[in-house]
């Protein structure tokens, strides 16, 4: 299909032009087929009403009782007052008057069933009506409606003839269906510059939306567009502002993350380099260097290790729809299996994690992997900032349909005006970065992001000197009783 | 002996560039929090500041501005660390009147030693 046939303007003017077209050409074509049908049959009845006039004044006539000159003068009345040809016969079939169109038809001669068809029926008594359009195609055709004259007493004296043509019926009727084409065509013309008009402040406003689209498309996301003209289109503009503004939002998200994530890889890479470089700088004066630097080297390059991995962990959380590929995770295996992860660096730290499972059949639909990372990074979290000899609680239980995991510890606190941001990225609560904790500050946003995935939502409670709660609700499974 | 004030909140960064300094036999004071640093520059103006950008409580730029209002601090030279490789963070640095100097991490030690020779060998002939 063209490109201008998909246009708006070219779509509604063809649908509405076939739509008004069609119809009116029905409608034309019925309008002649009644017109004509009307004329003929009115038109049947009046030559028929004529020949009955002429046939009562033919009586006297025919019977002798007035002369025979008479007839002609009756006939060239009629013909002179209604345009219509006449022939009257007598009995005998002789033609006694008429104003003849054939040259074969004269006053004397009989009457044939070729020039006059119906006539000879008349005779016998028969009113009839014919059309006819002569002998070749030079003659128009016309109707013939033959009626018999009759004495008082009903014997037949002869016959009438009276014919017109049907031509000045055909172009009376041609003149109204002129009329209407013409009046059908100023309609048209008319109903197509209002369509034009119509499109055209149809096509404005979306034609300025796709300009402005295009705008944005290209990166301008602070490009606003105006919305003009149908309400639904103004709606269209509204919604594309709205998703501008959201994707400039997003935008900026992510320049934001790009260079936090820049920074966070900096700091450790700096921390290495400048050690490293003290180290060859230094290291032979100074062999004490050695033990302080070396450890710190690994220990920042871990880090940027897990870091590395968290950020992947967190971009394939957030880019993937993993509803998917839910199962039926037991929360009593998860537990364990974190446990068990963490019980070197739990016994390195000094710290007990404890677990305490209302039942052993607890269960959430989720990814099993991300429920063991989410439990994981929360209680290695505990383990990283708390004190030798701290408690670290982990509890599992239901309320209603929703299962509630919990990591309690009793260390120091965090302090109220850092809960707000304690799951945004690179977050961290010791502002004063001691690396050898080795927290990425990715840690809780993977878990918060892990919980939104998963339906449920966390809160974190905390006071300082008494320890942190992070509570967590999930949808739970449907247990079997 | 010329006082140098490391203001840097990464520990072990901050301690890894002392000990360079004080090597190369210089005074100086780490400080690894904005608030602390302004403090101590509001009793005492060192020599010359190094001066991260990400800091709690108050950040470098912060920092800075302090210091363009203090009419003791106005001969200080700050030179300027920072993790964040952006063009409007260098102009912002730039603009700042005691601006002497930027350092993107991870940085060459070797260069900001000689760098920080070069200014204290400048502000001593001065």
């Amino acid at each position: 299909m063209p490109q201008f046939m998909k246009s708006i303007r070219f779509r509604l003017l063809s649908v509405t032009l076939l739509a008004v077209m069609g119809p009116l050409a029905v409608f034309s074509r019925l309008l002649n087929d009644q017109l004509w049908g009307f004329y003929v049959s009115r038109l049947d009845l009046e030559l028929e009403a004529m020949g009955y006039v002429i046939s009562e004044d033919s009586v006297p006539i025919l019977l002798g009782e007035e002369p025979r000159e008479e007839l002609a003068a009756v006939v060239e009345r009629w013909d002179r007052l209604m345009g219509v040809r006449i022939i009257v016969a007598d009995a005998d079939g002789t033609i006694q008057a008429g104003t003849i169109g054939f040259a074969s038809l004269k006053v004397g001669t009989e009457i044939d069933d070729t020039f006059t068809p119906g006539l000879r029926a008349a005779l016998r008594g028969s009113r009839n009506s014919t059309t006819w359009r002569g002998p070749d195609q030079d003659y128009e055709e016309t109707m013939y409606v033959n009626v018999p004259i009759l004495s008082e007493d009903g014997e037949v004296l002869g016959a009438v003839r009276v014919s017109y043509s049907l031509g000045q019926v055909k172009s009376g009727i041609t003149n109204i269906r002129h009329n209407l084409w013409l009046g059908f065509g100023v309609y048209v013309v008319l109903l197509t510059l209002i369509i034009v008009l119509l499109a055209t402040s149809l096509a404005r406003p979306v034609e300025s939306l796709r300009k402005d689209a295009q705008i944005i498309s290209g990166g301008v996301l602070d490009h606003r567009i105006e919305p003009y003209g149908p309400s639904e289109i103004k709606e269209l503009g509204d919604t594309l502002n709205q998703m501008t503004e959201r994707l400039a939002g997003l935008e900026g998200q992510r320049r934001r993350y790009v260079s936090d994530v820049s920074h966070e890889l900096r700091s450790p890479l700096a921390a290495i380099r400048s050690m490293t470089e003290t180290l060859i700088e230094h290291g032979d004066d100074d062999p004490e260097l050695k033990h302080r630097y070396l450890p710190r080297i690994v220990s920042q390059t871990d880090r940027l290790a897990r870091l590395a991995t968290q950020l992947l962990d967190l971009a394939q959380i957030e880019g993937d729809d993993t509803t998917q590929q839910f199962e039926k995770v037991c929360l009593r295996g998860v537990v364990d299996e974190v446990l068990q992860t963490t019980e070197r660096a739990a016994g390195e730290a000094g710290v007990t994690v404890t677990t305490e499972l209302e039942s052993s059949s607890l269960a959430v639909p989720g990814s099993r992997d991300q429920i063991v990372q989410m439990l994981l990074n929360l209680v290695e979290n505990a383990i990283r900032y708390t004190p030798e000899g701290s408690l670290v609680a982990v509890a599992g239980s239901r309320e209603k349909d929703r299962v509630v995991l919990s990591v309690r510890d009793n260390g120091p606190g965090i302090e109220e005006k850092s809960l707000p941001f304690l799951f945004e990225r690179f977050y961290r609560v010791d502002q004063a970065r001691t690396p050898n904790r080795g927290g990425t500050g990715l840690g809780l946003s993977i878990v918060q992001r892990i919980v939104q995935a998963h339906g449920g939502s966390i809160t974190v409670e905390s006071e300082l000197g008494e320890g942190t709660l992070f509570r967590i609700e999930l949808p739970g499974c449907v247990e079997k009783e | 002996m010329a006082k140098i004030m490391v203001v840097e909140d990464d520990e072990q960064l901050n301690e890894v560039l002392c000990y360079n300094l004080q090597k190369a036999g210089y005074q100086v004071t780490p400080i690894v929090d904005g608030e602390v640093a302004v403090k101590e520059l509001a009793q005492d103006a060192p020599d010359l500041l190094l001066l991260d950008i990400m800091l709690p409580s108050r950040s470098g730029w912060e920092v800075c501005e302090f210091i363009s209002q203090q009419t003791h601090l106005s001969d200080l030279p700050v030179v300027i660390f920072t993790a964040k490789s952006s063009r409007e963070d260098f102009d912002r640095a730039r603009a700042f009147p005691n601006f002497s100097g930027y350092f993107v991490k991870p940085y060459a030690t070797g260069d900001v030693m000689r760098h920080v020779a070069k200014l204290l060998e400048r502000s001593a002939e001065t």
